[in-house]
């Protein structure tokens, strides 16, 4: 991450290196999906979510040959302390790994698994509305475009790759 | 091999019979190998319909008899046929779910070997399986499907359930991802 990017300077955002410098990951798809991550700046934490993703290359074909295929994401800030109150949640199940930790999911643990799960839905549920889209392509490497959102917007926008200005390619003949 | 098996002190090696490049008419067959050598064998087509023959076999003549008996369920195969040992899976082959779970993998695009290696690091990375990711739950976005069974007998098949899709999979990849092995996931999922 760049000395001094900040997840509260949005419009600084869009072509810069990612402020966020942690992340938990709660949904995985050949990358993270959903889960939250950690302002390395300002150590906001946010909730984020897959709205969209370049699933064949229709937006960037090279990129999405190349494996780094254009995901966007909402965010949503988090009440301050929430990632350290996840981290010690989920310490409990095994150790954290960072930048990246997906925690275990391993049914041995099934009860306990139930008792985190339900404390984890109570921090993650304090979340505000997401205030914030963005298209990486890795959240913790490159923000290719950053936006902010309104609640409105969130429940009605269909296309977001045209709603963040990303342009289809024309398909190969 | 499942444990189950394990426990019951009699080993089982699944083969799959694949006729021509219809992974879609596999057939697969269950050895037993009980104590003393000898085995019982078990037709099941890919959907696990017992074909209720049961004969016994030396080790040594499995692929002659499981040709055979692949022969009698279809005298007039279209297409070569194929016997390969499945890999090892995490659950019992004969369990409902594994015979007749669909994965699905997004998308419908070939994927290139660069694509799928990359994919397979970052999955290492984090969860500590190189391979890529599936899912055996609903998928509304546009996306290719196999046969769980199908994707088993060519890829070992983790099932690594996450917070947001306890039916996610990860197929894993060999190291290097190399053209052919692409070639042949892509085949499985019917990306041509």
């Amino acid at each position: 991450m760049d000395q001094g990017v900040c997840c509260q300077h949005v419009s600084f955002l869009t072509g810069a290196r990612s402020p966020f410098s942690k992340m938990i990951v709660f949904g995985y798809y050949d990358g993270a999906t959903s889960g939250v991550v950690l302002c390395g700046g300002c150590s906001t934490a946010y909730t984020f979510e897959m709205l969209a993703l370049d699933g064949d290359g229709k937006y960037d074909r090279q990129a999405w040959d190349r494996g780094e295929e254009m995901r966007i994401f909402s965010l949503a800030a988090l009440p301050s302390q929430s990632f350290a109150r996840l981290v010690d949640t989920l310490t409990r199940i095994e150790a954290p790994k960072w930048p990246v930790w997906v925690p275990s999911r391993a049914s041995s643990q099934e009860q306990l698994l139930q008792v985190v799960d339900k404390e984890v839905n109570a921090i993650v549920s304090a979340a505000r509305h997401p205030s914030l889209v963005v298209a990486s392509s890795a959240l913790l490497k490159k923000i290719a475009v950053a936006h902010e959102v309104t609640t409105e917007q969130i429940n009605t926008v269909q296309d977001w790759f045209s709603f963040l200005g990303l342009v289809r390619q024309a398909d190969p003949e | 091999m499942h444990d189950d098996y394990r426990n019951r002190g009699a080993q089982r090696v699944v083969y799959a019979l694949r006729v021509g490049d219809l992974f879609a008419n596999m057939v697969k067959f269950s050895v037993e190998e009980a104590p003393g050598q000898n085995q019982r064998e078990r037709g099941q087509d890919s959907m696990g319909c017992c074909t209720g023959m049961q004969t016994t076999v030396m080790p040594s003549k499995v692929r002659e008899r499981l040709r055979c008996l692949h022969q009698r369920l279809e005298p007039e195969p279209e297409g070569t046929i194929d016997i390969f040992p499945m890999p090892d899976t995490d659950i019992a082959p004969d369990d409902r779910r594994w015979r007749q779970e669909i994965l699905k993998r997004l998308g419908t695009s070939r994927e290139s070997a660069a694509r799928l290696a990359r994919k397979a690091a970052e999955a290492e990375a984090v969860i500590g399986i190189h391979g890529v990711s599936v899912t055996a739950g609903p998928e509304t976005r546009e996306h290719s499907r196999a046969l769980r069974l199908t994707v088993a007998s060519q890829f070992r098949i983790h099932d690594t359930p996450t917070r947001r899709d306890p039916l996610h999979c990860t197929v894993e990849l060999p190291k290097p991802v190399a053209q052919h092995v692409a070639d042949r996931f892509n085949q499985v999922f019917g990306r041509l």
